[in-house]
């Protein structure tokens, strides 16, 4: 073991991960949302670490997704959906008027419940973002494909049928394809919405591998029904219920030790 | 934290593993205890059958802490527990080592007991550890049954009040120890016998550490806190928290 | 047999037997109108009888093809109340010219001898004017030779028929592509010069520029007549050829007459094959003849087709954007639940009540008022005011457009959700999304409303009769003279084809068998088309299908 893995190691042995060490991407204060007229998340405030995974989890209508898609400003394609609170992406306020919405979606990509490639070619599924933002050069696009491609762990298998369409391959490629397609146009934030819920174990387990490589450049933001999978790639993790953000903490406390009786109850498996 | 908690999974099947886990403890608990109160009235009475069953007794026990790995693995397995639960696991399975630890001391003193019977010429009874070592003993004894209460109930105060105990027990044993040295010094005694003597209360003192080891893993699996690596007198403040819940 | 009942056996059965009664429907339609029209353009043996009307009467000898066999019932004069039944046999005898009849009902009982009787060397003649000829040939002539022998009699005349052929095609590139376009020149010349004098621009010089040019026109007009005259003169100087018709009369017809001729009773199979898939190319490339109850369909696939694909490039955009539009854009509500509830019922609405719409709103108001402004130096004869092409592709748009509405508004509601947010999340604005993800994903649909659209609009006749399909045009709506499409122009329509054939021909006997040769060809296209749909509609979702699990 050389000097610096053994104070790496104790390092996390001392300290672990905490919060109040992290440079936050974005920052989330007094956050509602309202689904007409009943109200979706209550007051939410939190700050989201960059270069980490966090995790959210929740029972089913906690609310974590819809304040996932919040950070991309998915709730703007539901009419009814009204929002208050701020939402700062790197200082700068994700919700203002002047701000072009597809920009910010370019700057926060997703990848969602379902694989949904679109129905082309594998290579033209990676190059779509790219040539919406008007980039045709062949060149370019090649480079971006495959690095693309290479950073969702695909390029070996996806090489030699680059021009076959997407959706004959398998689910949990086309998974990773959604992955290349949205780290493509280098977004600082990725949004994964349940990315495994409809995938083999295995695939699962691929997915989780990509996510650890992908923190490296990328902000992760997941939600998942899969405690144990939140458990297993996330850095941070945040335990929603009923649209109130109840614990937010490092994973590793959370689920040693969650210091909310909720929590607990949830992540145990009791009688809520 | 309450123990009635553990039965409120979802999960039937989770719940009886729990139980079961809880169970075994207890079982493995009350072992340990009637080996300590035997070696206790063997020391007293001079009452070999009674070491031999002491000795017997440590298979047992033994055969216990296997078995409660066995039931930590199969939660670990089934359930991957979390929170409470997964520090149930960890602290059982320290709870479970420290038990069968005890267990040999205990055989340890019950050594000495035998080790006397094929020597009765010597008077080691009234040697001046003796004394100290019976007091020891049922004290340790006391501290097992109290830290396996503490466990039952989940109950912080118990535990406390068995670390702190541990720490008086230590200034007894170290009265011990200086009273057998003097004995070694005085050179009128038998060097075999106060070396048993040394022995068992050695062995006496190791049962109370490890009994307030288990209390400090019931507090871990109370509320999470790791009180290992606590010094004096952070422990000290803490302790008195505790005892105030 | 009650728990039988109760375990519902029955239903299964009458369900089966239901299926079983629509598969025997479809099924005997297709193949009886196929019988009936296929049989039209084989070649049938002709055959002789011997007929003596009354015992006295001399002994009649007829040719001809069996068509039909019925009994007549009579009253019995001897036994009032009772019925005598007479078995007859339908001939078809042709010689229209000399009979002045092609069909006639004989009583087996006069019939002579043998009854069926194969006419041994008799000859069948498909003419251009007066419907078939039966009867011997017997010789050929023209102004250089004279032949009987049988052999070359045959060769002489389909030499004949060939020389015939090449002629009539040159006649026919005058008359249609260069007299038609004179007359093209002729008429924008009249216009032009219409135009001026409206506008008080037509001075004497002009005018006289007009005149010279006309004047050259009709010079040119002139010297084409003559050679069209020498072409004719030619046509009729092939040749004659006797034939002896019935009772040994011999007639004489001339050549150019003959389409062809055939001797079906010395024909084997192969033979009689090519014959009847020759019939068939003439039937889809000639015009007709003989008040349509003869000759081809040509002109009717040609109108079909042609307002079947203006019709297709009007309600294809409209559809797909009205769908896109209530689909995606507009917000659901009770404005939007009505438009759908309109849109449904107007596919319900019958589609003469479309005929009349046309007729009222696109002819006699959009039709006047174009005509008042771009073409008012034609008036008062209406270029658009009348019913013509564009107005009927526009009415057969609106009668289809609620099919199309409907199939393309099915189809983006099955696009997934999460495809739509998937190009959104990359950064997409949603009219990319519709463009570049949701619209080529619901072609399958589009193409199958589509396709609905076109059969329907291939076999609707009723609000075609008012808005622009006649009975006879002389010209096609495509044709070279610029601007090639006509969109002014009245076209012929096979569905239309099928009714004027069928009821308003003064030759009934004779046109049945066209009535179902064309309604074979009309539905072979609506069932090939609606096939092209299937196949199109099941590849695309092949490449699609992963979707949708």
């Amino acid at each position: 073991m050389s000097n610096n893995t053994v104070k790496v190691a104790m390092d996390r042995d001392n300290r672990g991960l905490a919060l109040s060490d992290e440079k936050m991407a974005i920052q989330v204060k007094d956050w509602n949302l309202y689904y007409g007229k009943s109200q979706a998340l209550k007051n939410v405030t939190m700050d989201l670490p960059e270069n980490r995974v966090t995790a959210f989890i929740g029972p089913s209508g906690c609310g974590k997704s819809t304040l996932l898609r919040c950070f991309n400003r998915m709730n703007d394609l539901i009419d009814i959906v009204s929002v208050d609170g701020k939402m700062l992406l790197h200082g700068q306020d994700m919700y203002a008027k002047e701000l072009d919405v597809a920009e910010i979606r370019r700057r926060i990509g997703m990848v969602f419940q379902k694989p949904n490639p679109f129905p082309k070619s594998i290579y033209e599924n990676v190059a779509y973002g790219l040539r919406l933002q008007g980039v045709n050069d062949k060149k370019t696009l090649d480079e971006t494909v495959e690095w693309a491609l290479k950073g969702a762990g695909l390029w070996n298998e996806a090489k030699d049928r680059l021009h076959e369409n997407a959706l004959g391959m398998s689910g949990g490629q086309q998974q990773r394809l959604c992955i290349a397609r949205a780290i493509a146009i280098q977004p600082e934030v990725l949004l994964l919405d349940e990315p495994t819920s409809a995938l083999d174990p295995i695939s699962t387990l691929a997915i989780e591998e990509l996510i650890f490589e992908l923190k490296k450049d990328f902000t992760i933001l997941i939600v998942t029904h899969n405690m144990q999978q939140a458990a297993r790639v996330s850095d941070y993790t945040a335990f929603m219920y009923m649209g109130e953000l109840v614990e937010y903490t490092d994973t590793d406390s959370l689920f040693t030790n969650p210091q909310v009786k909720r929590t607990e109850d949830y992540i145990t498996g009791r009688y809520g | 934290m309450n123990r009635k908690e553990f039965g409120t999974h979802v999960s039937a099947s989770y719940n009886q593993y729990l139980e079961d886990l809880f169970n075994q403890i207890l079982e493995m608990g009350s072992l340990v205890e009637r080996q300590l109160q035997a070696s206790v009235v063997s020391l007293q009475n001079a009452d070999y059958d009674l070491a031999r069953e002491v000795i017997q007794l440590d298979k047992l026990v033994n055969r216990e802490e296997m078995e409660i790995d066995r039931l930590c693995v199969r939660v670990l397995a089934r359930h991957q527990p979390t929170a409470s639960d997964l520090r149930l696991i960890v602290s059982s399975i320290r709870i479970a080592v420290d038990l069968e630890r005890m267990g040999d001391e205990v055989v340890k003193i019950a050594r000495l007991v035998l080790s006397l019977e094929a020597r009765v010429d010597i008077d080691c009874q009234n040697l001046q550890g003796y004394k100290q070592l019976v007091e020891i003993t049922s004290r340790a004894c006391d501290m097992v049954k109290n830290v396996l209460d503490a466990f039952t109930r989940m109950d912080l105060s118990g535990a406390a009040a068995v670390i702190e105990e541990e720490n008086r027990v230590d200034e007894l044993f170290a009265l011990a120890i200086s009273g057998v040295t003097k004995n070694f010094k005085e050179d009128k005694h038998d060097v075999e016998c106060l070396l048993q003597l040394v022995y068992a209360l050695r062995a006496a003192e190791r049962i109370t550490d490890h009994a307030s080891n288990i209390a400090e893993s019931v507090v871990y699996l109370v509320n999470g806190q790791d009180m290992r690596n606590m010094d004096a007198t952070a422990l000290g403040k803490y302790l008195a928290l505790m005892k105030e819940e | 047999m009650k728990t039988w009942l109760n375990k519902g056996e029955h239903w299964v059965w009458y369900s089966a037997a239901a299926a079983a009664a629509s598969v025997v429907l479809v099924f005997g339609l297709l193949l009886m109108i196929a019988f009936r029209g296929l049989s039209h353009f084989w070649p049938h043996a002709v055959y002789e009888f011997q007929i003596q009307p009354t015992p006295s009467a001399q002994i009649q000898l007829v040719q001809g093809e069996i068509h039909n066999t019925r009994m007549r019932e009579t009253r019995d004069p001897e036994n009032p109340g009772f019925v005598l039944r007479e078995p007859q046999i339908l001939i078809k005898t042709g010689n229209r010219d000399l009979y002045s009849f092609d069909f006639r009902w004989v009583d087996q009982a006069h019939i002579v001898g043998q009854t069926w009787n194969k006419a041994q060397g008799i000859s069948v003649i498909e003419r251009y004017a007066s419907g078939n000829m039966y009867g011997y040939i017997q010789s050929f002539k023209n102004n250089q030779l004279e032949l009987t022998e049988r052999d070359q009699v045959f060769k002489a005349i389909n030499a004949a028929i060939r020389e015939g052929d090449k002629i009539r095609s040159k006649i026919r590139h005058l008359e249609k592509s260069v007299i038609g376009g004179i007359n093209h020149d002729l008429q924008t010349l009249r216009y032009d010069q219409r135009k001026l004098e409206m506008r008080d621009r037509l001075t004497p010089a002009i005018e006289a520029e007009f005149e010279a040019k006309r004047q050259a026109m009709h010079d040119q007009f002139g010297v084409l007549q003559l050679q069209l005259d020498g072409y004719y003169k030619e046509l009729r100087a092939l040749g004659t050829v006797t034939v002896r018709v019935g009772d040994d009369r011999d007639v004489e017809v001339n050549v150019s007459q003959f389409v062809r001729f055939w001797q079906p009773n010395e024909m084997h199979l192969g033979n009689k094959l090519s014959s009847f898939f020759s019939s068939v190319g003439s039937f889809l490339t000639d015009d007709p003849r003989e008040s349509n109850t003869e000759g081809g369909v040509f002109p009717a696939i040609v109108g079909t087709l042609t307002m079947v694909i203006m019709m297709t490039l009007f309600v294809m955009p409209m559809g797909v954007i009205a769908a896109i539009y209530m689909r995606e854009y507009a917000k659901e509500g009770k404005l939007l639940r009505l438009i759908r509830i309109s849109i449904n019922n107007l596919a319900g609405v019958p589609s003469i009540v479309f005929g009349i719409f046309g007729l009222g709103f696109f002819v006699y108001v959009l039709g006047y008022s174009v005509d008042q402004m771009f073409y008012s130096h034609a008036l008062p004869n209406p270029t658009f005011g009348t019913p013509g092409l564009l107005w009927a592709s526009l009415t057969m748009a609106l009668l289809t457009l609620p099919v199309v509405i409907v199939a393309t508004d099915e189809g983006l509601s099955r696009i997934p959700r999460a495809l739509r947010e998937g190009g959104l999340a990359l950064g997409a604005t949603k009219a990319e999304v519709i463009m570049r993800i949701v619209l080529p994903m619901t072609t399958p649909a589009i193409m199958t409303g589509l396709i609905l659209a076109v059969a329907r609009a291939a076999g609707e006749v009723a609000p075609l009769m008012l808005v622009g399909v006649v009975k006879l045009v002389t010209e096609l709506p495509v044709n070279a003279n610029a601007p090639f499409i006509h969109l002014d122009q009245k076209f012929m329509h096979l569905g239309f084809h099928i009714y004027d054939v069928g009821f308003q021909s003064p030759n009934v006997e004779a046109a049945q068998p066209l009535v179902y040769a064309t309604s074979l060809l009309l539905v072979v296209l609506i069932v090939s088309l609606n096939l092209a749909a299937i196949v199109i509609r099941n590849r695309l979702r092949e490449k699609y299908k992963s979707l949708d699990n």
